[in-house]
């Protein structure tokens, strides 16, 4: 005998749902047995979470942003389109630090203007340095400058280091005086130091003049730190 | 051109000079490319890598080249030397004998040439 009896119901043999298909708790009917229960989990995708789980959606009239409202053309980044939405998120730089610093040491001679500067081999010399705080999100730019002539050629360079970390190094200082710039960048936060020095590359004891802020003898070195930084 | 030279020094702080720029280095023993002579060569930082303990650099040739006369300085009893713009040759040659220095020596035999340590890393892993 057939099932529906000829002349009676619908034939229901092709019907393939499965209760994995159904919505949990809702019931149907099948070929196998009369009735079933379905078991399709009911989810929902949240603000705050990237799950999107298998099962029944429901979904929402007001769309995803109306599920994470951060789901706004102000809060992407301009031009990048997700799910539907285009950014227009420009991020706004502002002056983060400003500061400098001339080498706090002076020239030896009462009426030279330059400092006549031993440096033992491998050494390094501090110079001048500048501590500032900087902003969480900030990009630091340092810049350090000397005025210096080498006794010995090939022997000695200017380095510059931002917290604690060598950024730059000069080629050898000329055997003629020289004024010589060096620049770096990198993120800081919180108080940092940077600084400059000069480095001794022989086996041996080398020396340099480094000229004087004012030509005049018992000034300043003529060698700075300077540092900047923008944040977003 | 770039170089990639094996680091040492101390880490104070772990991480990154970019991002968030929490790497620090101890002031008394910075974190630094090693103590190695590059030549006549100025260079610039372009990123740390802690997990292989190296920093890429860029490296530019020196612009001027000190040449000794043979005289000294009777006063200072220093060599006399003049200065004058590298050529375009002396140039490549400071960045090929920059280039050659690096790459044809393994990480251990650059630490053995400098003297220095390997990178030291006292919080690596601590919070």
């Amino acid at each position: 005998m057939s099932y529906p009896p000829q002349g009676l119901g619908v034939n229901v043999s092709d019907a393939d749902a499965a209760v994995g298909d159904v919505k949990s708790g809702k019931t149907f009917y099948a070929v196998a047995s009369p009735k079933k229960t379905g078991t399709m989990p009911t989810k929902a995708i949240v603000a705050g979470s990237d799950l999107y789980e298998e099962g029944y959606h429901a979904g929402d009239p007001g769309g995803l942003d109306a599920i994470d409202t951060d789901l706004a053309p102000a809060k992407i980044k301009k031009d990048v389109v997700i799910f539907g939405k285009t950014g227009t998120y420009t991020p706004t730089l502002a002056e983060d630090v400003l500061g400098s610093q001339i080498s706090g040491l002076t020239t030896g001679y009462a009426d030279g203007g330059t400092q006549h500067q031993p440096l033992a081999a491998g050494a390094d010399l501090d110079l001048a340095s500048k501590t500032q705080t900087y902003a969480t999100t900030s990009r630091a730019v340092a810049v350090g400058f000397i005025n210096v002539k080498a006794s010995f050629a090939n022997t000695i360079k200017l380095r510059l280091y931002m917290d604690g970390v060598l950024v730059t190094e000069s080629a050898y200082f000329s055997t003629s005086a020289t004024t010589y710039i060096t620049a770096s960048t990198r993120a800081l936060s919180g108080s940092k130091t940077c600084k400059i020095t000069i480095h001794n590359y022989a086996g041996a004891e080398k020396w340099c003049n480094i000229g004087s802020a004012s030509g005049a003898g018992g000034s300043k070195l003529a060698a700075g730190i300077g540092v900047g930084s923008i944040k977003v | 051109m770039n170089l990639i030279i094996p680091l040492t020094g101390t880490v104070l702080v772990e991480g990154s000079v970019w991002g968030d720029g929490k790497l620090s280095g101890d002031d008394k023993d910075p974190i630094r490319p090693v103590d190695i002579d590059l030549g006549n060569v100025s260079w610039t930082m372009v990123d740390t890598d802690l997990e292989n303990e190296t920093m890429e650099i860029e490296v530019t040739p020196g612009d001027t080249v000190s040449e000794p006369t043979g005289e000294i300085d009777l006063e200072t009893k220093e060599p006399i030397y003049i200065s004058r713009p590298a050529t375009k040759e002396e140039r490549a040659g400071f960045l090929r004998d920059a280039q050659k220095l690096i790459e044809t020596h393994t990480k251990d035999e650059l630490y053995q040439m400098s003297g220095c340590s390997r990178l030291k890393r006292p919080f690596k892993g601590k919070k």
